[in-house]
């Protein structure tokens, strides 16, 4: 886990959180990272349709052409340098992909064989959940600069029990952080108390708490209560993992290592 | 086909219908009522577009002839106006500018000047953006000042659609593009089309006299629009060094122009002077320089011929041809002088009302179709309006003409507004927000000029 960190930039602004601490990580464990410009250059194709009786193809054309042209230019001269400042050195892998923009993404993580996504909250809320909800590897979504301190499990879904359990493991060692386990129980289902003892002796793991209600206001206020810094999910049915990520969307209590 | 798509072809046909079924009023012709249903036929296919312009120009263009009201002989000479040969040299001229980079060259110097403030650098768009107008199109414009500026907003780090700069600096260089092309009779396509409406009629409008007019009305407006979007989008504080070193660095990435580029800016130049100055000597019209200048843009290397097959919107060429055969149409069948008559008894003669009604009518227009389709519609009516008000005639047309051209509110309105939307820095209720109180300014500001500097030069 964590070989290789891919971080998606767009004409959105910089993501100097993701930035930063995908560079911390980098140092701590050794990974690959990997930071992207992305250019979505179908931006400009309707555009060209709507003034078709005015512009000729030729004008469409260019037009399109040099919005893209500009952009590479931008991020290849600008973006690259400030990128290195947030760094503190030159980025190993720098390179510019277009197409439509969380498609784009979506690929760059295949092409570069990424095992995360590291952005952040801020600019491009809109973009993020398009990714987030399509993303085969985990989001990393930071919220703050400070060091990792307390991490916490939260875990709905016992199918994913390995997947998340690992990787909150893996991000304990590599962050020298504590780490608290918390059971989101399904309130419609039959069997909690077993899936819950299955995880329990199968991975000997102990939750602190059950949370029976309310999943996303009871996750805000442990996250309080305990000043986390980074909170390890996964999925928690279809409702209500939108609710729970619009919610942190809003709210924003702390980073979120999300793994669909 | 779907009932949307099917309502926006029956309802041209239907409004046309309507007219020609309803009893003739007195003292209008059978040719004038037939005029009146091409009229809102055509305004409604320029609203709703169910065909493309170029084809809504021939469509308007022979429908009078089918309808009886004019003859095949008047349609033809019409549409082969000198104006459209004017239009069709302009076009050739601009689409050399693309070549020279003179265009990356104005927007930056501009920039860079006027990048001591954010505010600064807001007008710094617009006047580039202006200036440019004035010897070609304000689409062609558009088209090629966006990169260049989303070079600037990217590299200064601006955040789409959360910087005001940034919103500033995109609509005000549609702004500056739509209010620089009254300067010129090359700014659009309606600038050209008044000047042949009004030729037809037997008043000359030549390059020096219609900036003579117009100038006053584009300075004043730059400034006043640029006051709006700052008060309507403040300017954020803005890294402004980093800012000139981005401008700084991108003019830096402009080659030195070359023998080829430096003929060609020689020759723009020259093509320029031609037409503010040649009128001035001899009789000679400005179709006849435009072609001209074409010419020389060739020799110059400026253009392909191939270049010209793929550059020149025919489909405005269409369109303009259509347009100003209904206006003289209009003229001539007495429909326009009918309708003056009407709208006398709404105005009670009153010039303030004459004015301040084709200056809205004309504005309110063009926010909803093609400034060029806008200013075809109104060019007559304004000219009988205001011969029948007591006013110049030249004066009517030459209203409608530029305020043809001052669309700020809507992305559909003209073409630079929703090129410089697509940018994506600012979204289409913040151009509404300025370009109402837009409207409002530039409409003022044509009533102080014509009440007190037109008066002056003795326009009336």
């Amino acid at each position: 886990m964590f070989k290789r960190l891919l971080v998606p930039v767009t004409k959105e602004g910089l993501p100097e959180m993701a930035l930063k601490r995908s560079a911390e990580l980098s140092a701590m464990i050794g990974s690959r990272l990997i930071i992207s410009y992305f250019i979505d250059d179908t931006l400009y194709d309707d555009v060209g349709e709507q003034v078709m009786h005015v512009l000729t193809e030729h004008d469409k054309e260019m037009f399109q052409r040099n919005m893209v042209r500009t952009q590479e230019q931008v991020a290849k001269r600008i973006i690259k340098k400030n990128v290195a400042e947030i760094l503190g050195s030159r980025p190993e892998e720098f390179v510019v992909r277009k197409g439509p923009i969380p498609e784009t993404i979506l690929g760059a993580v295949d092409e570069f064989e990424a095992d995360a996504l590291m952005m952040e909250y801020g600019s491009y809320d809109l973009l993020k959940y398009r990714v987030m909800d399509r993303s085969t590897v985990p989001v990393w979504i930071e919220r703050h600069d400070r060091p990792i301190k307390r991490i916490a499990l939260f875990l709905a879904d016992t199918r994913q029990s390995d997947r998340l359990i690992d990787a909150a493991k893996a991000l304990r060692s590599a962050t020298n952080a504590s780490l608290r386990s918390y059971f989101i129980a399904d309130p419609k289902a039959e069997n909690t108390e077993e899936a819950l003892e299955g995880v329990v002796s199968s991975r000997r793991i102990r939750f602190e708490q059950v949370i029976k209600e309310r999943p996303e206001s009871s996750i805000r206020e442990i996250v309080n209560e305990n000043k986390l810094d980074l909170i390890v999910i996964g999925r928690m049915g279809k409702k209500g993992y939108f609710h729970l990520r619009s919610g942190f969307a809003r709210k924003r209590p702390c980073s979120v290592f999300l793994i669909n | 086909m779907d009932m949307r798509k099917a309502a926006k072809y029956a309802l041209p046909i239907l409004l046309l219908l309507i007219v020609l079924v309803l009893p003739r009023p007195d003292g209008l012709s059978y040719e004038g009522q037939a005029m009146f249903g091409v009229l809102v036929f055509a305004a409604a296919v320029f609203i709703l577009q169910p065909i493309p312009l170029g084809l809504a120009g021939i469509v308007v263009l022979i429908l009078p002839l089918l309808l009886g009201a004019t003859t095949v002989r008047s349609t033809f000479q019409s549409f082969g106006n000198s104006a459209v040969f004017f239009l069709i040299g302009a076009f050739i001229i601009a689409s050399s500018v693309e070549r020279t980079d003179l265009h990356r060259w104005v927007s930056l110097v501009f920039l860079k000047a006027m990048g001591s403030s954010p505010r600064l650098m807001v007008l710094g768009t617009m006047v580039s953006g202006a200036l440019l107008s004035f010897i070609m199109p304000e689409h062609g414009v558009i088209i090629l000042i966006v990169p260049v500026l989303t070079y600037t907003i990217l590299g200064m780090g601006l955040v789409p659609l959360k910087s005001n700069l940034a919103k500033g600096m995109m609509i005000g260089a549609a702004y500056g593009c739509t209010i620089g092309s009254l300067g010129t009779p090359l700014g659009g396509a309606r600038n050209p089309l008044t000047i042949a409406f009004l030729r037809l009629e037997g008043i000359e409008v030549d390059f020096l006299r219609w900036m003579t007019l117009s100038l006053p009305i584009v300075i004043l407006s730059l400034f006043a629009v640029w006051m709006v979007l700052i008060l309507v989008f403040p300017p954020e504080r803005a890294n402004v060094e980093r800012a000139r070193s981005v401008i700084g660095d991108e003019l830096k990435q402009i080659p030195s122009p070359g023998w080829n580029k430096k003929m060609i800016i020689a020759v723009l130049a020259l093509i320029i002077a031609m037409f503010i100055f040649l009128p001035q000597l001899i009789d000679v019209e400005l179709s006849i320089i435009a072609l001209i200048g074409a010419i020389m843009i060739f020799i110059a290397g400026g253009m392909r011929w191939k270049e010209v097959e793929e550059r020149i919107p025919w489909g405005i060429i269409l369109l303009y041809g259509g347009a100003i055969s209904m206006g003289i149409h209009l003229a001539d069948s007495g429909a326009a002088l009918w309708l003056a008559d009407k709208v006398i008894l709404l105005t009670s003669g009153s010039a303030l009302l004459s004015i301040l009604l084709m200056i809205v009518l004309t504005k309110v227009l063009t926010e909803f179709m093609s400034n060029t389709a806008a200013v075809s519609i109104l060019l007559p009516i304004g000219f009988a309006v205001f011969i029948a008000s007591g006013l110049p005639p030249e004066m009517g047309s030459m209203l409608v003409g530029l305020s043809g051209g001052l669309a700020f509110m809507f992305l559909f309105s003209t073409p630079g507004n929703l090129i410089s939307y697509s940018s994506g820095y600012f979204r289409p209720r913040d151009m509404l927000k300025a370009g109402m109180i837009a409207n409002a300014v530039t409409v003022a500001i044509m009533l102080v000029v014509v009440y007190t500097y037109w008066k002056w030069i003795g326009v009336w």
